[in-house]
């Protein structure tokens, strides 16, 4: 069974990287351009690993990973914050 | 995290410069591949259609904005071998803006790293594209500014940096 992996990012670009990136293994990938769109895919798709950008439009990356560690059916799946940002 | 007060020297815009010119180098070296190598010159005067991506940053005692300015050409190569296109296809300008966009992001995220380890930390705003011909971007006397400008094999690329501190 694929793992699925929930691209979360504002730029087509840094989708279509990170899809590139997980392109030679076993994976699904799932892609939303915010946070709020990240959080009803996360929800309806329960993903292995969620790729989350900071700044997005309609409600950022740290808001959803706030709201995803409040929300119990979805507090233990894995994420990766990506970012420009580095380093703070 | 650093913390900025009255006490923290403000960065010599040069400095900025430096940290800049190494990390525009290490940017396209990572995300497109692309080698680019500092000019004592700038040649980007003359570029004439031009895709400018452009970014804000600010925060405690420093504010300013980061321009990347490319011909339409070279924006357009960029965005092709970002996007993994073949030669011959050309990508849509909304594939270049989001490219180019992402690009000035990365370039102004550094600088932002690097104000915030000097003192001054602060935030950057999503970035812009600015398309024309032969415009000039222009600052206020207050405000410092430099050019770097770079060759690479797909044609200049420059980066412009306009900084204030309190």
């Amino acid at each position: 069974m694929a793992t699925k992996i929930l691209s979360v990012d504002d730029s087509r670009t840094i989708r279509l990287i990170v899809g590139r990136a997980f392109g030679p293994f076993d994976c699904q990938l799932f892609e939303a351009a915010n946070g709020e769109e990240g959080l009803a895919a996360a929800t309806r798709e329960k993903p292995d690993l969620i790729v989350l950008d900071v700044t997005m439009p309609v409600m950022d990356g740290v808001t959803m990973l706030i709201k995803l560690k409040e929300d119990p059916s979805l507090k233990n799946i894995p994420v990766i914050m990506l970012t420009a940002e580095s380093g703070h | 995290m650093n913390e900025s007060n009255s006490m923290t020297p403000k960065p010599e815009i040069s400095k900025a410069g430096e940290f800049l010119t190494e990390h525009v180098v290490t940017v396209f070296e990572t995300m497109l591949s692309v080698q680019v190598a500092p000019l004592k010159k700038s040649s980007a005067e003359s570029l004439e259609e031009r895709v400018t991506g452009t970014a804000g940053f600010g925060g405690e005692g420093v504010r300013g904005v980061l321009y990347l300015h490319l011909s339409t050409t070279t924006a357009n190569r960029f965005a092709a071998i970002m996007l993994g296109l073949a030669d011959d296809v050309a990508p849509a300008d909304g594939d270049v803006n989001d490219v180019i966009g992402e690009m000035t992001n990365m370039l102004t995220g550094g600088l932002k790293s690097w104000l915030t380890n000097s003192g001054f930390p602060c935030a950057i705003s999503t970035p812009g594209i600015i398309r024309g011909t032969s415009y000039v971007i222009d600052s206020p006397p207050e405000v410092e500014s430099q050019k770097l400008v770079f060759e690479s094999a797909a044609g200049p690329v420059a980066v412009e940096i306009q900084m204030q501190f309190d």
